[in-house]
């Protein structure tokens, strides 16, 4: 997990070597890259969701990470051809009641109990790839847009379930895990918050 | 690194309650500037490290979470009966607690503290939606009430000594009677 974090981050350091490239294309690159750190509920919601992975047992914890990448795709796939979805009310309660769910789970410490909980990660990624489906735009401009997405989302689950894995498997200090949970109650809790915000009347 | 990530704010230099830096600090300081809300927080902390693992962190996880739930139904409009005569009894309660050094079973103390947590979160809940940025609004003041536990949290680990849990027993009797000025409308 380190490594594939550690590839990934060295992807996105260099710059685009466009002697003559298109300064769109690259925009729309670092614009879905960036994507899912701008949207809180899309960032939280990841985190959550990345912080349950790391407690869950290693195949369950790789099961997770698939169902989120294949529900991404899936999502991306379904709104390119059905168009954007971007701040559609019923993807914006899936994401953040699978956030609320999974940042609760972390906290209650039910990933090192319940292997199934994995399955957050199939309607997470599915809300998560139609909230970021580009609109209409060239094949190339679209596909790096995409690329973009799928990177940015991928570096913020890595990183996140790296710490999280390490804090709750490997680190020596007691606290680590404890300080985990805290994070996810806190998660959990601004989920909860921005679902009411998102349906108050 | 991932917490020091999520806790930094965009870098704007003039703040003045706007966008989303603006929200967050608005956010953070509501609970700080409320002493009502300060002296609970902290003695949720404070009887949490009285009480030991894993109430020293159990409760700290519990309250955000149940404090949320509390905003939610204050966003939403529900109403619930005596909000702020509820935060000054938690200080009351929770003060007197720990000034009599009370070791309760760990499950009746999570049922006390998410009590209160309620009444905490559903007065912060009504302030959301009049929020400039209502996301960074909540995102601050679940941070500022995590690290008002973790205060609590630091002093109560002072009962390890004789003198120190003298100084967090004599700690929650302030609390309480804190609380008490705050229900009568003496403070």
């Amino acid at each position: 997990m380190r490594t594939v974090a550690i590839v990934l981050s060295l992807m996105v350091l260099p710059t685009g070597a466009a002697a003559h490239g298109s300064a769109a294309t690259m925009q729309g690159f670092y614009s879905g890259l960036v994507h899912p750190l701008v949207e809180a509920e899309q960032a939280l919601s990841l985190v959550a969701l990345a912080l349950l992975g790391a407690q869950l047992p290693k195949t369950a914890h790789q099961r997770s990470f698939v169902t989120l990448v294949g529900g991404l795709i899936a999502g991306l796939g379904i709104g390119l051809i059905a168009g954007g979805a971007e701040g559609s009310e019923g993807l914006r309660f899936i994401v953040l009641t699978v956030g609320v769910l999974a940042g609760g789970a972390t906290a209650a410490a039910l990933g090192s109990r319940f292997d199934a909980l994995w399955v957050l990660g199939l309607p997470a990624g599915l809300g998560l790839g139609l909230l970021t489906a580009p609109e209409a735009g060239t094949a190339l401009a679209l596909a790096i847009t995409i690329g973009g997405s799928l990177l940015g989302l991928g570096l913020v689950w890595v990183y996140a379930s790296a710490v999280g894995a390490w804090a709750w498997h490997h680190a020596s200090l007691k606290a680590l895990p404890i300080a985990v949970r805290v994070v996810a109650s806190w998660i959990a809790a601004i989920c909860l918050l921005m679902l009411a915000l998102a349906f108050a009347p | 690194m991932w917490v020091a990530i999520l806790l930094t704010t965009p870098a704007f230099a003039h703040s003045g309650g706007e966008g989303f830096g603006g929200g967050f600090v608005s956010g953070f300081l509501h609970p700080i500037f409320g002493w009502d809300h300060v002296l609970a927080m902290v003695a949720v902390g404070l009887w949490g490290a009285f009480l030991g693992a894993p109430a020293i962190w159990l409760l700290p996880v519990a309250f955000p979470l149940m404090m949320a739930i509390g905003g939610a139904l204050g966003v939403l409009g529900v109403p619930v009966p005596a909000v702020e005569q509820g935060i000054a009894a938690s200080s009351i309660v929770l003060g007197i607690l720990i000034a009599l050094a009370a070791r309760l079973p760990l499950v009746v103390a999570l049922i006390i503290v998410a009590a209160f947590a309620i009444f905490h979160g559903h007065a912060h809940g009504t302030e959301l939606p009049d929020a400039t940025n209502a996301i960074a609004y909540s995102i601050g003041f679940v941070i500022a009430t995590g690290l008002l536990h973790l205060g609590g949290i630091v002093f109560g680990l002072l009962t390890a000594r004789p003198a120190g849990a003298i100084a967090v027993r004599g700690a929650g009797a302030a609390i309480a009677v804190a609380g008490a000025g705050f229900l009568t409308g003496y403070l």
